[in-house]
């Protein structure tokens, strides 16, 4: 090795330094997850104010359903649902706003072109974005269950733990799977695909049961199903949670596990796929520069 | 895949690209050909708008061109995107790129990461190029608080941190004093003589700056190269004589007395300039056929008892060369261009 | 300098904003120009990222999505036997399409001035007066909350059941409450943007956080009594409060059960006009000095992204 402190490692030239293995694209894929969760992660730590405005007003915000709840003297249980599902929308938001449209926001600093210029996948820094939002997002889910089960003396009857542990692990697989197949329409499309985020913030919350089972919706509770991985997670996950309610899920939490199992494949799948065709768009067209679109 | 044989470090053939801009089309390159070899630091020299930065974006895997080919380190930008990624970076002038809210060390190392160094090797490898480039006072310094200058240093050492086989400079001086110019330009020889068999593009629209770092130069307007040589070769292009200026005491024979001598080609009386010892002596501008023709003249003037106060050589620069080349460019381009253009993008 | 002509304010002739010379003070930009210069600009923002019909949906399907929402809970889990409830979940889920609008405008034109065009400093350093040119900017969001909130009633009304009599409506009491309501919102906008002027980009996400706090505080979807005892003086004291149920009187004709029904309009006015007068003062001195902490920090002009 070179002692020159320009080097690192010279190989013999560049066909030899960029004959990689496996192994090491996936070391060097691995580290740039750890490389885009860090500024993250310390930003959080550095400036403290979002404890004040992601984790206490949203908590106010989950309380306002649930005294809707109170005010329509709702069974319940569905106070549990509301907190549950109060808990579950700051992981919708993260995969929404912090993985989805941080690619346009990076775009915007210049970033977008160091990424692309770097031998990484882009997939690698999306979750890498998403694991360091999971600190703000987790502690966010975390309070807003805790306060909330204590403030409104919400009781779980939780048989199966170990169910319940994978399907929660495999409802945020799934969900930043679809934040990554949303992350290639931001990178394509720009301000537009900020809007229609921004458009289908309520109608997901709607749909994906956030504030009251899917079951209720009658028919849409099929094509909720079907498509939103955090109506299916969220589904089985009460069922799990609330076991002394019966008859609250569309499907059985084991089906709708093994839906969650489907939808994780297939969203990383076409989130590679729609990735590199938009990546590939995007350079013919020149928008990976585009600062102002 | 078979890997490909060696051959240029940077190829580009019939390379162009088209923005669809409203309401026209913009060429932002016309058919570029380039080869630049191993260990070579090229040049790309031209105004605003001349497409530089499309070609350097094409190069670094950012943009497609629209027709022809181009290959870095004998892969295409095309096809073989990853293997160009892992032995190229690229430093860009102005650049505000980053996350404000880290550290300069923070910073570095999070790029450190995503070109796969280990986490000690890549802190590491962030403290030694902090003390390169001199940033060691603002290690622990927001990156949002840092200055230009300051912030050129970091963007360099994060060209710096794979070590790359080919770098690409976009305009890296862009917006900075003097001092930190100098500095980037000291730290791009440092880097050529520490590593020789790296090869870097630079574009600029400083000529002194391609006169002083590069091997060649190739001078660009319109998408199209107008010329391409060492500086020495442009600059014959447009003076192919010796030009010098000779302070003498007196010039009892005049002027003609120098002009029938070998090798001189004219020989006229100027007005003092910059060297001139003293304003009661004669300056006289001498253009010869070669710099060996000057010892006659010398030779001569002894002879005649002429005492030589002073003697300058006068070269053209490199902007010389470009407003003859880019002037004669304008008028073919206009006379081609009957609909007009409008102002080139990104370039 | 001479051989120029000199208007009565001091200005040259053909340079506007030009001084005579030293000692002659130049004008800012008034208020009210500043204010129009940010609103053309926000509303040239708003409006050209796509072609008006999809612009028109955006508009329209947020606000009607959330009030959706909500009516889905009242007539699902409530078993839909609360059609009183209806129309006071209808109008204030109507009516919160401003505090979103109002609050994300004013926050994003900070952020997005600040990290993304990198103008903010240029608008600081210019003779531009910063509040009204924010306030201007947010007036994009605010006049497409219009729209939300009309269409929204609509649905309502043609679709929900909501009893809205359009020969009915107190005009006298709804203007003054929506216009009052606005500035408080406006206000509230405010106070969040100068706060933004000293945080890092990531806080584009605040207007959501408080308007959902002030949708528990306000009674935006369920009657201030249900609030905890201890909550209800801090809902009394907000002029969304009083600005949702002028409007719901006015649109509806009855006043919400509770605690607000025992003041008559006049109170309710009143309240709402003292409340956003201190709402207001209070937002401009806090603007201020967040944006003195700004100048101070060096800040106006920092990215921050992470």
């Amino acid at each position: 090795m070179s002692s020159s402190p320009y080097a690192r490692d010279p190989a013999a030239g560049p066909t030899e330094a960029s004959a990689w293995g496996f192994r090491r694209v996936l070391a060097t894929n691995l580290r740039a997850v750890t490389g885009r969760a860090y500024p993250r992660v310390r930003g959080s730590l550095r400036e403290k104010s979002w404890i004040f405005f992601e984790i206490a007003l949203p908590f106010l915000s989950t309380c306002a359903f649930v005294l809707v709840y109170r005010a329509l003297e709702a069974p319940e249980a569905y106070i549990g649902f509301a907190v549950l599902g109060g808990a579950m929308t700051a992981f919708w938001l993260n995969v929404l706003w912090a993985m989805g449209a941080q690619l346009y926001w990076d775009r915007g600093e210049g970033n977008l072109e160091i990424y692309f210029t770097a031998p990484i996948s882009m997939m690698s820094i999306l979750v890498g974005m998403a694991v360091g939002g999971l600190y703000m997002t987790a502690t966010r889910a975390l309070v807003i269950i805790a306060m909330g089960s204590v403030l409104f003396d919400v009781q779980y009857a939780i048989d199966q733990w170990l169910l319940l542990g994978a399907v929660f692990l495999l409802t945020l697989v799934a969900l930043y799977g679809l934040g990554m197949l949303m992350a290639s329409l931001f990178l394509f499309w720009g301000r537009e695909a900020w809007h229609l985020a921004n458009l289908f913030q309520e109608p997901v919350y709607f749909l994906g049961g956030l504030y009251a089972p899917v079951k209720v919706l009658g028919p849409l509770a099929a094509l909720a199903i079907g498509l939103l991985p955090l109506a299916v997670g969220l589904d089985a996950m009460r069922q799990l949670t609330f076991t002394q309610v019966p008859d609250i899920g569309v499907l059985p939490p084991l089906a709708e596990a093994a839906i969650l199992v489907v939808m994780a494949v297939v969203f990383l799948l076409l989130a590679r796929i729609a990735l590199r065709y938009f990546e590939r768009r995007a350079r013919a067209e020149g928008r990976l520069m585009a600062r102002w679109q | 895949m078979t890997p490909p044989t060696p051959g240029p470090a940077i190829e580009a053939r019939a390379l162009r690209r088209i923005y669809k801009a409203k309401p026209n089309p913009v060429v932002a390159l016309d058919g570029v050909d380039l080869e630049v070899p191993a260990g070579e630091l090229f040049g790309l020299l031209g105004p605003n708008g001349a497409g530089k930065t499309t070609l350097i974006k094409i190069l670094t895997t950012l943009l497609l061109p629209t027709s022809g080919t181009a290959r870095v380190a004998g892969f295409d930008v095309v096809t073989e995107t990853a293997r160009i990624r892992r032995v190229m970076n690229m430093v860009s002038g102005g650049e505000q790129s980053g996350y404000g809210i880290l550290t300069v060390r923070e910073q570095l190392w999070m790029f450190s990461q995503f070109y796969g160094l280990g986490t000690r090797q890549g802190w590491r490898r962030t403290d030694e190029l902090i003390d390169l480039v001199g940033l060691a006072e603002q290690r622990l310094q927001r990156v949002s608080a840092l200055s230009t200058g300051q912030r050129q240093k970091l963007n360099l050492a994060r060209g710096f941190i794979n070590d790359p086989w080919i770098l690409f400079l976009d305009e890296p001086t862009l917006g900075l004093d003097v001092s930190a110019a100098r500095d980037v330009r000291d730290h791009f020889r440092n880097w050529r003589a520490a590593m020789p068999g790296r090869t870097a593009l630079l574009t600029t629209h400083y000529m002194a700056e391609a006169d002083e770092l590069c091997d060649r130069v190739a001078i660009v307007d319109r998408g199209r190269i107008l010329a391409l040589g060492t500086p020495a070769e442009l600059k014959r292009r447009v003076q192919k004589e010796s030009l010098f200026r000779i302070e003498v005491d007196r010039l009892p024979d005049g002027t003609a007395s120098l002009a029938r001598l070998p090798g001189v080609l004219s020989a006229v009386l100027s007005a003092a300039g910059p060297g001139v010892v003293s304003p009661d002596g004669v300056t006289v501008s001498l253009a010869l056929a070669e710099d060996g023709a000057l010892a006659g003249v010398v030779a001569a003037l002894a002879a005649a008892g002429v005492r030589l106060r002073g003697l300058a050589k006068s070269e053209p620069t490199l902007e010389d060369v470009f407003v003859e080349l880019v002037g004669r460019g304008l008028d073919e381009t206009d006379e081609a261009d009957e609909a007009g253009r409008p102002a080139p993008t990104p370039g | 300098m001479t051989g120029r002509a000199v208007d009565r304010h001091g200005h040259h002739r053909g340079i506007p904003g030009a001084a005579a010379g030293p000692g002659v003070p130049r004008r800012g930009t008034p208020a009210w120009r500043s204010l129009a210069t940010g609103a053309r600009l926000g509303w040239a923002i708003e409006s050209n990222w796509t072609d008006p019909f999809l612009f028109a949906v955006y508009a329209v399907a947020r606000p009607v999505g959330a009030a959706l929402v909500l009516v889905a809970i009242v007539w699902i889990v409530g078993g839909g036997g609360r059609p009183d409830y209806v129309g006071f979940l209808v109008v204030g889920s109507a009516c919160w399409t401003f505090v979103g609008g109002g609050l994300s405008g004013l926050v994003w034109a900070v952020l997005d001035d600040r990290e993304r065009y990198r103008m903010l400093k240029y608008v600081v350093v210019s003779t531009v007066a910063l509040l009204p040119f924010l306030v201007g900017r947010a007036a994009g969001q605010l006049f497409t909350a219009v729209a939300g909130f009309l269409i929204t009633l609509l649905v309502g009304v043609l679709f929900l059941g909501v009893q809205i009599d359009l020969a009915a409506i107190d005009w006298r009491l709804f203007v003054p409450s929506m216009a009052v309501g606005l500035v408080a919102i406006v206000a509230l906008g405010l106070t969040v943007a100068g706060l933004c002027l000293t945080t890092r980009r990531e806080s584009w996400s605040y207007p959501e956080a408080i308007a959902g706090g002030l949708y528990l505080l306000s009674g935006a979807i369920f009657p201030p009594d249900l609030l905890p005892a201890a909550l209800q003086p801090v809902a009394l004291a907000l002029p969304t409060t009083w600005w949702l149920e002028g409007v719901r009187r006015a649109l509806l004709g009855l006043p919400t059960p509770g605690v607000l029904a025992g003041f008559d309009d006049t109170i309710v006015l009143i309240a709402l006009c003292v409340s956003t007068a201190v709402l207001t003062l209070g937002s401009v001195a806090i603007f201020r000095a967040f944006e003195r902490v700004a100048r101070e920090r060096g800040l106006i002009d920092q990215t921050t992204g992470s």
